[in-house]
């Protein structure tokens, strides 16, 4: 095609009207992407030169939550993640959940760290909470779970 | 600047707009004078200039009407143009062959109806003998399909689609063998975690035996997906096999993985031992013939119940007068522990007498095959027994005595 | 690595903040009331002809791991725009704005595919490199996850030994070629004039990019995600092709 082949000026469809509007290339020769990009032009022009964007800044994500999660973290609790479990339930979610629900129950300060990872570890020995239910009963990681003694995987 | 900006940009579709209502006056040469003028000129003209610009774009054919006439890709085109000159460059090449080949044929006296290829290349051997060494240099004449290779044919449809997913790789049918291979090995690994999630362990007998075969070598390999790869390429391939090769299952694939192996050929010569004859008296014999060493040649017959004669040319091993002659005779019936077995028989020509040695030599290994088991075979294949010598004397050259000795050469 | 170990805690606080967002849910019911009396017009008038809005929703994206950005000190300037926040140091993805620019994107893809143009996908990431070359066979469209051999595009003629038509579109599952310089493809598309589709992470510029989709361009799981999306934008676009060929023959 009679374009130039500097990318970097304008956008690929400017070049391409360009062309048109004088002629160089025949309407019936358009390439065929032309009519959709007219009709659906992307949210930002495609050039190569834009002004910079330093006033823009990008904030960080905090949470309330995230005190309560610095003290399990610093106790060590609730770091390590079961990759296995993809009900999105984490050990740290339990915890600040039972935090949550001693603190309202009344439990003095110093005490919900340690009771309430009692309560969690305590829960989690029971058998019942061992067995993770995959999300899609269907899939392949389902029919594994379900088989897998998690208990005592590296037993053979 | 913005207000800049906006008057620039209508000034510019002005100019197209005018351009479009007077093409051939001079308007731009009105437009590079600098006035207010001018600036109202474009306000009152911008409302125009930009139904303009939508005008260009309302004549244009809908994409919808366009599709309904089929159209031909440039591609295409340019490929349909190259097949019609290849075409008719064959026929003119194929029309030259027959002419050429009746005139051959009126020179050789015969009727050029029913002359053959054969025909023609003997009349070629004839009347322009050539002892160039490679025979690709001497003349020929072979009907033109033969002469110009074939042309590739088109990789892409009318529209100027490539048939291959890979074509814009440059080298589809490479990329293709590596991506049918990357799929072979994933669905291997997804048997492997079946037959585990089942418990069961791979079947010992049913391992895929590659011991007889190599992996294809580069030229091979080329020559298999018609494209030309690199070194870095053929070692990808060869590690992508070897890969596949070493899961537990790969014998799943085995018709896959065969495809690019070739078998090696060691046993070949087992196929082809002759079974000994046996003459009036009941004894088995094998004659080789063209037992060929420098410019000796002759045949040798082995008799196979004998008691260890050697007749060369009617006298015995004597006829050789040097030790290590008669060694080279000897030495494999001795290497078989045949040497009080058999009988050898050996009319031999030419050459002196290491050469004619050397070839009684062959001849006899190459007879007593008939008469050993398969270990001894493999025995005699390693001890080189069984390998034709084919060197020749080389040629003096120009300037120096010999072919290799050169004349004394003295610094000062 | 890095970003599959902060998974867990931050899809959990995630949950919570962002699972009530439904702005990228267009009028679904309005459109395709509609879209019985649109098939008879031109496609390009109609805002969604072929209906990518309902392949995907938000939660999808984040469930395929969409949001996950590089670190923050490999951040590219341009890509600001379309990123939430940084969550102790990594960067996420603001999924609406994802979401309005794959929709975009795919709507694109399956015009194109509905004019009968050829779509290229392209992948320079060795782990999902046999993914996105079987979504392009299964496409019936073409696939580059290969060294990048220069002129493929500028000197085609030449490379291929005949005039060559090439692709209408490509479509850039990453658009790095390693993580220090931009796919050659980028640059040598915007020359030939030939639209691209990228998926840029948070390292990447999406300056060349007709198209660009900020999101995850590394995990598997997204690509996943990515390929089956296109793979349906370019299914319907060829099934619309198929009929409106059948009505003109």
């Amino acid at each position: 095609m009679a374009t130039t082949r500097l990318e970097r000026i304008g956008s690929i469809f400017s070049r391409t009207e360009g062309l048109l509007l004088r002629g160089a290339i025949k309407p019936d020769d358009r390439p065929l992407w032309f009519d959709v990009y007219k009709a659906f032009p992307p949210a930002v022009e495609p050039k190569f030169a834009r002004p910079k964007l330093e006033n823009l800044t990008i904030k960080p994500i905090l949470y309330k939550e995230d005190l309560i999660r610095a003290k399990f973290h610093a106790k060590g609790q609730g770091l390590s993640v079961n990759m296995l479990n993809t009900t999105g339930e984490t050990q740290t979610k339990r915890l600040i959940q039972t935090y949550q629900r001693l603190q309202s129950e009344g439990v003095p300060e110093e005490e919900l760290i340690q009771k309430s990872t009692e309560a969690v570890e305590s829960a989690r020995r029971s058998p019942a909470d061992t067995k993770i239910i995959a999300k899609n009963p269907e899939s392949v990681t389902a029919k594994v779970l379900a088989e897998a003694d998690l208990k005592n995987i590296f037993k053979e | 600047m913005k207000m800049y900006l906006n008057s620039s940009k209508m000034l510019l579709l002005t100019r197209i707009a005018l351009k479009h209502a007077f093409p051939k006056t001079g308007l731009s040469s009105y437009f590079t004078k600098k006035s207010t003028f001018r600036i109202q000129n474009v306000y009152m003209y911008s409302s125009k200039a930009s139904s303009s610009t939508e005008n260009v774009y309302n004549n244009f054919t809908d994409w919808e009407t366009l599709s309904r006439k089929k159209k031909v890709s440039k591609a295409m085109k340019a490929y349909l143009e190259r097949a019609k000159e290849h075409d008719e460059f064959m026929k003119r090449q194929q029309f030259e062959f027959n002419i050429g080949k009746r005139h051959l044929a009126n020179m050789m006296g015969e009727d050029p109806e029913t002359f053959t290829q054969k025909d023609v290349d003997r009349a070629i051997e004839y009347l322009f003998p050539s002892g160039i060494y490679d025979p690709a240099a001497r003349p020929l004449m072979k009907p033109p399909e033969e002469v110009f290779p074939a042309r590739k044919a088109a990789e892409f449809d009318e529209a100027g689609r490539p048939h291959h997913f890979l074509f814009y790789t440059g080298k589809p049918n490479f990329f293709k063998l590596l991506y049918d291979a990357a799929e072979n090995i994933q669905l291997l690994h997804k048997y492997e975690d079946k037959v585990i999630r089942k418990k069961e362990t791979p079947d010992p007998n049913a391992s895929l035996d590659l011991n007889a075969s190599v992996w294809l070598t580069k030229d091979q390999l080329e020559q298999m997906l018609v494209e030309a790869i690199n070194d870095l390429e053929y070692d990808n391939f060869k590690l992508v096999m070897d890969r596949l090769v070493s899961l537990p299952y790969s014998y799943r694939c085995k018709e896959f993985i065969e495809k690019y192996r070739k078998t090696l050929s060691t046993q070949r010569f087992a196929l082809e031992i002759p079974k000994p004859s046996y003459d009036e008296n009941g004894c088995a014999f094998v004659t080789t013939y063209e037992c060929l060493r420098k410019k000796a040649r002759g045949d040798v017959t082995i008799k196979c119940p004998g008691s260890g004669k050697i007749t060369i040319n009617g006298q015995d091993l004597t006829y050789f007068e040097d030790t290590q002659s008669r060694e080279q005779v000897i030495f494999p019936l001795i290497f078989t522990g045949m040497e009080n077995k058999v009988d050898v028989v050996a009319n031999i020509e030419g050459g002196g007498p290491s050469g004619q040695s050397g070839a009684i030599r062959w001849g006899i290994a190459w007879g007593l095959r008939s008469f050993v088991d398969k270990s001894m075979l493999e025995a005699m294949q390693v001890a080189g027994l069984l390998t034709r010598d084919h060197r020749r004397r080389e040629r003096k050259k120009p300037g120096q005595p010999g072919a290799r000795k050169k004349p004394t050469w003295k610094k000062r | 690595m890095i970003k599959r170990c902060i998974a867990q805690p931050v899809k959990n606080a995630m949950l919570f903040c962002r699972s009530n967002s439904v702005a990228s849910l267009p009028e679904l019911s309005e459109v395709t009331h509609e879209n019985t009396k649109a098939l008879s017009t031109n496609p390009l008038d109609h805002p969604d002809y072929f209906q990518v809005h309902n392949l995907f929703t938000v939660k999808d994206l984040f469930e395929s791991r969409v949001h996950y950005g590089h670190k923050e000190g490999s951040l590219n300037e341009n890509m600001k725009p379309y990123i939430f926040g940084s969550r102790q140091g990594h960067l996420i993805f603001d999924l609406d704005i994802t979401a309005n620019h794959l929709r975009a994107a795919l709507n694109f893809a399956a015009h194109i595919a509905y004019r009968g143009g050829i779509i290229c996908f392209f992948n320079r990431n060795a782990l999902n490199a046999h993914l996105v070359e079987r979504i392009a066979q299964e496409c019936g469209e073409y696939a580059h996850t290969r060294f990048w051999k220069g002129g493929i595009f500028t000197n085609a003629n030449h490379q291929f030994g005949a005039v060559t038509r090439l692709p209408d579109l490509c479509i850039f599952l990453n658009t790095q070629n390693n993580i220090l310089s931009q796919h050659t493809a980028v640059r040598d598309s915007a020359k030939m004039l030939i639209p691209t589709i990228g998926i840029v992470d948070s390292n990447c510029s999406p300056n060349l990019i007709t198209y660009p989709v900020p999101g995850n361009d590394d995990t598997p799981i997204a690509i996943e995600l990515y390929c089956k999306l296109f793979k349906a934008a370019i299914a319907r676009g060829k099934e619309a092709r198929m009929k409106f060929l059948q009505e003109n023959n």
